[in-house]
C-alpha cells in the first residue's frame, strides 16, 4: 500500500482539477482531465504520428550526444592539456541555457529534421561529456598503480578499470542528459518545425484548442519518462554493481 | 639543473631486490632516507614501522612505478598487491583473478583455466562465478593474492595486505600465507604495521623508523605465534621504535 500512495495523490489531483473546471464552466480555457482522455483517443491517428516524429528526434538526438559525448569525455581523458584547455568551459557551458540557443540554430540550421537533432543532441551533449570526464578522473589512483605492476598498458587500464569504473558516473550524466530530451525537443519544434508533438501544441494554443494541447502535453510526458526509464534500466543491466557498496 | 635521473633501476635477474642508500623525496618532503636492503630470490621480508614512514613509498620504488631521488636499486619484475583488495565489482571473482593474464594478452578462455586451477587449490572453487559483494573479506583477500600470483612475476610486494580484516580472519590468512608460500617459495616484501604478522611470516624483519624512514632494526622471522620469543621481538620493535 505505503508504495502506491502516489496513486491516491495523482487521483486527489486529477478529481480536483476535473472538479474546478466543470464547478467553474472554465473548459474553453483549461482542458478538464476527461476531455485531454477523450481528446487523446478522438485524435489518436494525429497525436501517435506527432509522437512518433518527436519520438525520433529525441532517440536518434540523445544518441549522437552520447556517442560525441563519450568519444569527446575519451579524448578529454587521454590528454591532460587538452582537458585543462577546455574542462573549464564545459563546466562553465552548462549554466548557458542551450534551449534558449534553439533558435539561432534553426535560422542557421534551416528547417527539417537536422536542425532539431542537433538542438537535442547540444542539450545533451554536455551533461553526458562532464560526467564522463568525472568518472575517469575520479577512479581510485591506487587501480592504476597495480595495474601498472600486473602487465597493464595505458590502453588495458582504459578499457579494463577506468571505463567501467566511470559507468555509474556515465549514467549519472546519461539520465540528467535523457531528462533535457523532452524539453529540448519541444523548442527545436516551436521553431522550426511542421510536424511532431510540439508543432502541435504550438498550433492548438493558437486556435484555443486547449484539450489537444493538454493531449501533447501528457504524449510528450509519457516520452520523456520513457527514454527516462530505458535508461535507467540499461545502467541496471551494464552496470548492476552501481548501486552497491562493493 | 641536471636532467640526468640520480639514480637508476636495473632489472634483477636472479629474481630478488636489491636497494643500496635508497632515499625518497616529495617536494620537500623527506619519507626514505638511506635504506640498504638484499632480498634474496625465494625470502619472505618483513617491512615494520608507524604509520607514514615510508613503507608504501619502498613498495613503488621496488615495484618501478616511482624512481627513487637517490641510491641505487635494482629489482626483479614485481607484481603489487594494494592495501585495499581493489577487486573489480564489474568482475567475476574468477575474472578478477584473470586480469594480469588479460593485460598480458593470454585469450580469456585460457586466463580463466589457469585462474580456475589457482582457485581450487585456495579453496575458491565454489566461488568463481561470485561477484565481489558477494565474498567475506578472507575470500576477497584470497581472491586478490590469486591475482597477484597469476602475474607470473619473480617478485611479489604486498602492501598490508591483511589492514582490513577481522583480527581472527587476520589471523587465519596468516597461517594461511605462511603454508603457500612454504608449498610454493616466492620472493615476497611484505609491508604491514602489525608486528606480530611480520615476526610469525616473514623470514626476516626489517624495522623503519618514523619519517624519514630509516632501517632502525633487523630480525629474523618466522616465530611460533604461542613462543615467548615473539614477545621479546616484539618488544625489542617497539624499544627502536621509541
Amino acid at each position: 500500500m505505503r508504495r502506491f500512495g502516489w496513486v491516491v495523490v495523482l487521483a486527489a489531483i486529477l478529481g480536483a482539477w476535473e472538479a474546478w473546471v466543470r464547478v467553474r464552466g472554465v473548459g474553453y480555457l483549461l482542458p478538464s482531465p476527461s476531455a485531454i482522455v477523450r481528446t487523446l483517443v478522438d485524435e489518436r491517428g494525429r497525436l501517435s504520428s506527432d509522437a512518433m516524429v518527436t519520438l525520433r528526434e529525441m532517440v536518434f538526438g540523445y544518441a549522437i550526444a552520447a556517442g560525441f559525448g563519450l568519444a569527446a569525455a575519451t579524448l578529454l581523458h587521454a590528454s591532460p592539456t587538452l582537458r585543462r584547455a577546455t574542462y573549464p568551459l564545459l563546466t562553465a557551458s552548462q549554466s548557458v541555457p542551450l534551449v534558449a540557443i534553439a533558435p539561432i540554430l534553426v535560422v542557421y540550421f534551416g528547417f527539417g529534421l537536422a536542425p532539431r537533432l542537433i538542438v537535442v543532441a547540444l542539450v545533451c551533449f554536455f551533461p553526458i561529456t562532464v560526467n564522463a570526464v568525472d568518472g575517469f578522473q575520479s577512479v581510485d589512483p591506487e587501480y592504476r598503480r597495480m595495474m601498472r605492476t600486473l602487465h597493464a598498458s595505458p590502453t588495458a587500464i582504459f578499457r579494463r578499470v577506468e571505463f567501467p569504473a566511470a559507468l555509474p558516473a556515465i549514467f549519472s550524466g546519461a539520465r540528467v542528459a535523457a531528462s533535457y530530451t523532452a524539453v529540448a525537443a519541444l523548442f527545436a519544434e516551436f521553431i522550426g518545425s511542421s510536424s511532431g508533438l510540439g508543432y502541435t501544441i504550438q498550433q492548438a494554443t493558437n486556435q484555443y484548442d486547449t484539450p489537444l494541447v493538454g493531449a501533447a502535453v501528457v504524449l510528450l510526458a509519457a516520452l520523456a519518462l520513457a527514454l527516462f526509464a530505458a535508461v535507467t534500466l540499461t545502467e541496471r543491466l551494464v552496470a548492476p554493481w552501481s548501486r552497491r557498496a562493493g | 639543473m641536471n636532467l640526468r635521473p640520480a639514480t637508476d633501476r636495473s632489472t634483477d635477474t636472479t629474481g630478488g631486490a636489491r636497494l643500496l642508500g635508497i632515499g625518497h623525496r616529495y617536494g620537500g618532503l623527506q619519507v626514505l632516507s638511506g635504506v640498504s636492503l638484499d632480498v634474496a630470490s625465494g625470502e619472505v621480508v618483513g617491512v615494520v614501522g608507524p604509520s607514514g614512514c615510508g613503507k608504501s613509498t619502498l613498495l613503488s620504488l621496488i615495484a618501478g612505478l616511482e624512481s627513487p631521488t637517490q641510491g641505487r636499486l635494482s629489482a626483479a619484475p614485481a607484481a603489487l598487491m594494494p592495501q585495499h583488495d581493489l577487486l573489480m565489482p564489474w568482475r567475476s571473482a574468477l575474472d578478477n583473478a584473470c586480469i594480469a593474464l588479460e593485460n598480458a594478452g593470454v585469450r580469456r578462455r585460457e586466463a580463466r583455466e589457469r585462474a580456475r586451477a589457482l582457485f581450487a587449490r585456495f579453496e575458491l572453487q565454489r566461488f568463481e562465478s561470485s561477484r565481489t559483494w558477494e565474498l567475506s573479506g578472507g575470500m576477497r583477500q584470497r581472491v586478490a593474492f590469486v591475482r597477484t600470483l597469476l602475474a607470473g612475476k619473480p617478485l611479489l610486494l604486498l602492501d598490508e595486505p591483511f589492514a582490513s580484516i577481522d583480527a581472527i580472519t587476520r589471523i587465519e590468512l596468516q597461517d594461511w600465507l605462511s603454508d603457500m608460500l612454504a608449498a610454493e617459495p616466492h620472493t615476497v616484501v611484505l609491508v604491514t604495521h602489525d608486528i606480530e604478522e611480520a615476526l610469525v611470516v616473514c623470514d626476516r624483519v626489517i624495522v623503519l623508523s618514523a619519517r624519514p624512514g630509516r632501517i632502525v632494526l633487523e630480525l629474523g622471522g618466522r616465530l611460533d605465534r604461542s613462543s615467548p620469543d615473539l614477545l621479546a621481538a616484539r618488544d625489542q620493535v617497539l624499544e627502536a621504535l621509541r
